[in-house]
């Protein structure tokens, strides 16, 4: 019976997961899992399918229109409290962030990412190597306490072949114990930039949010320790933390070199290159003020940002006016350059095409 | 005679600039890059004008009535950048030919551009007036200076 329940659980994870890997274009676009993210869960909402079944009523209810109301009662009686039942709810499976990632991995053909620095990151993990005397019994290691009853027999000369019983002491007893180790750890920091300028409107902030989501969802199944950063800009820049990131609105006009350099502080101050897997993920319309600062930009780049980064990735998101110059300037300088991904983005079902572009190299 | 006038009667095909407009002008002069001219209209690629101590807010308060009226479309303050002296306004986007009217000032003026909405990008492409309403723009691009 347990192995009937198994296999159908089985079999469930496995629906679940052919209907995300389906529908996956449609989850990208939709923002539906952001809302439903926790620190190792997502949970993706499934359509219930509810089958129609008879029931019976009282014969004595009339029909439509035939109650006791009259013509003109308004519909539902006035001032009935709110309920204390809960209602009915959608039925939703989760799924590990690294099974997301995994499927997202094998719908865009992602390559695993090869971790450049590792150098001084280390973290302490405990690790049950090791063999005590003492400890709980959950931990009682069961094969070294007979081979030690046994070895104890031998030497006393209790042991007897023709007859082999083994009974062990308090002595015999052996426990698992655990041993702390420093591991050098892969780490990545990303730094996200979203120019929050009055051309960019709410649904351009929305493909970055869900754009921002799957890149974190796949960063996260490819290094254990990852820092994020949030730094949005009009005029000016500033780091801001993550639910401001997506929610604010500026009126200002588009300095795109500002942000380039609050990104360089960032890094030169918590992210030395050779310790550091780092991804900077810049999102925009592509409308930078004036040509002075585009090539201020293409000055940083080269001399700041591009020298310490994995990547560095443009996304162009598209307004109702269209796509700006910057993506084009970009491109006439670092066509060539592996660390420089560019994508544009025209609405939300593009998002998955740009995500296998930023991600597809592998670095 | 306005600088609207003066320019009105230097208009040619290539790059006009005119200056002054005299009394009434207030320092100010105009720039376009003309296609074309006929008795009624004029095709063009860009108009900017020089209006010599005109604040931000000035500028914004006046531009969206002055030229989008003059245009024929609404203009609608985009962007607004006090740090950089600076406002962009734009029209809506025209769903047959998916143009839109910019608007740019600046510390030291303020220009008119029109573009169309491609599937590779922008691009900047011609507009006509009649040169009635084109005589209206430059005065709005001047309007609320000095």
């Amino acid at each position: 019976m347990i192995l009937n329940i198994e296999n159908d659980l089985h079999r469930f994870r496995n629906i679940v997961r052919g209907r995300v890997r389906r529908d996956l274009k449609k989850y990208m676009g939709s923002g539906e899992l952001i809302g439903k993210q926790g620190d190792k869960f997502v949970k993706i909402p499934l359509p219930e399918i509810n089958i129609p079944r008879l029931r019976y009523g009282k014969n004595s209810a009339g029909g439509v229109g035939q109650g006791e109301g009259e013509e003109g009662d308004k519909v539902g009686a006035a001032g009935q409290e709110a309920g204390d039942q809960p209602g009915e709810h959608e039925l939703e499976a989760e799924l590990t962030l690294d099974e997301l990632a995994e499927i997202l991995a094998e719908e865009l053909e992602l390559p695993r990412i090869e971790p450049r620095g590792k150098k001084n990151i280390t973290t302490v993990r405990d690790r049950y190597t090791g063999i005590a005397r003492v400890g709980p019994k959950a931990l009682r290691h069961m094969r070294r306490t007979w081979r030690q009853a046994l070895q104890r027999q031998l030497s006393t000369g209790t042991y007897d072949p023709a007859h082999p019983v083994l009974v062990p002491q308090k002595d015999d007893f052996r426990y698992r114990s655990w041993n702390s180790k420093n591991e050098p750890q892969s780490a990545a920091a990303i730094v996200y930039v979203m120019d929050v300028s009055g051309s960019m409107g709410k649904e351009q902030k929305e493909i970055v949010r869900m754009e921002a989501f799957w890149i974190d969802t796949w960063l996260r199944a490819n290094y254990k320790t990852l820092s994020t950063r949030f730094v949005i800009h009009d005029a000016a820049a500033r780091e801001v933390d993550r639910d401001t990131f997506f929610r604010t609105r500026e009126s200002g006009g588009t300095l795109i070199s500002s942000a380039y350099k609050v990104v360089d502080a960032i890094l030169t101050a918590d992210y030395p290159a050779d310790e550091w897997n780092t991804y900077v993920f810049q999102f925009s319309d592509g409308d930078n003020w004036s040509s002075s600062d585009t090539k201020l930009c293409m000055e940083l780049l080269a001399e700041r940002l591009l020298p310490r980064v994995n990547l560095f990735c443009y996304g162009q998101v598209e307004s109702e006016y269209g796509s700006g110059q910057f993506i084009g300037d970009l491109r006439d300088a670092y066509e060539k350059d592996e660390r420089v991904v560019l994508s544009r983005i025209a609405d939300r079902s593009a998002i998955m095409q740009s995500i296998k572009e930023f991600m597809g190299k592998g670095r | 005679m306005t600088l609207a006038d003066e320019f009105d009667r230097h208009l040619r095909p290539g790059t006009v600039s005119v200056s002054g407009g005299g009394a009434q002008g207030g320092g100010a002069s105009a720039s376009a890059d003309i296609l074309d001219v006929d008795r009624l209209g004029v095709s063009l690629r860009g108009l900017r004008v020089t209006v010599p101590g005109r604040t931000l807010r000035e500028a914004v308060g006046a531009l969206p009535e002055a030229v989008g009226r003059a245009l024929g479309e609404p203009l609608v303050v985009t962007e607004v950048a006090p740090v950089l002296g600076g406002a962009v306004l734009r029209s809506p986007v025209d769903r047959q030919d998916r143009e839109f009217y910019e608007v740019r000032t600046d510390g030291e003026g303020a220009s008119v551009e029109r573009w169309r909405v491609g599937e590779e990008g922008r691009e900047r492409v011609p507009f006509t007036l009649t040169r009635k309403d084109l005589g209206r723009v430059v005065k709005g691009l001047g309007a609320g200076g000095g």
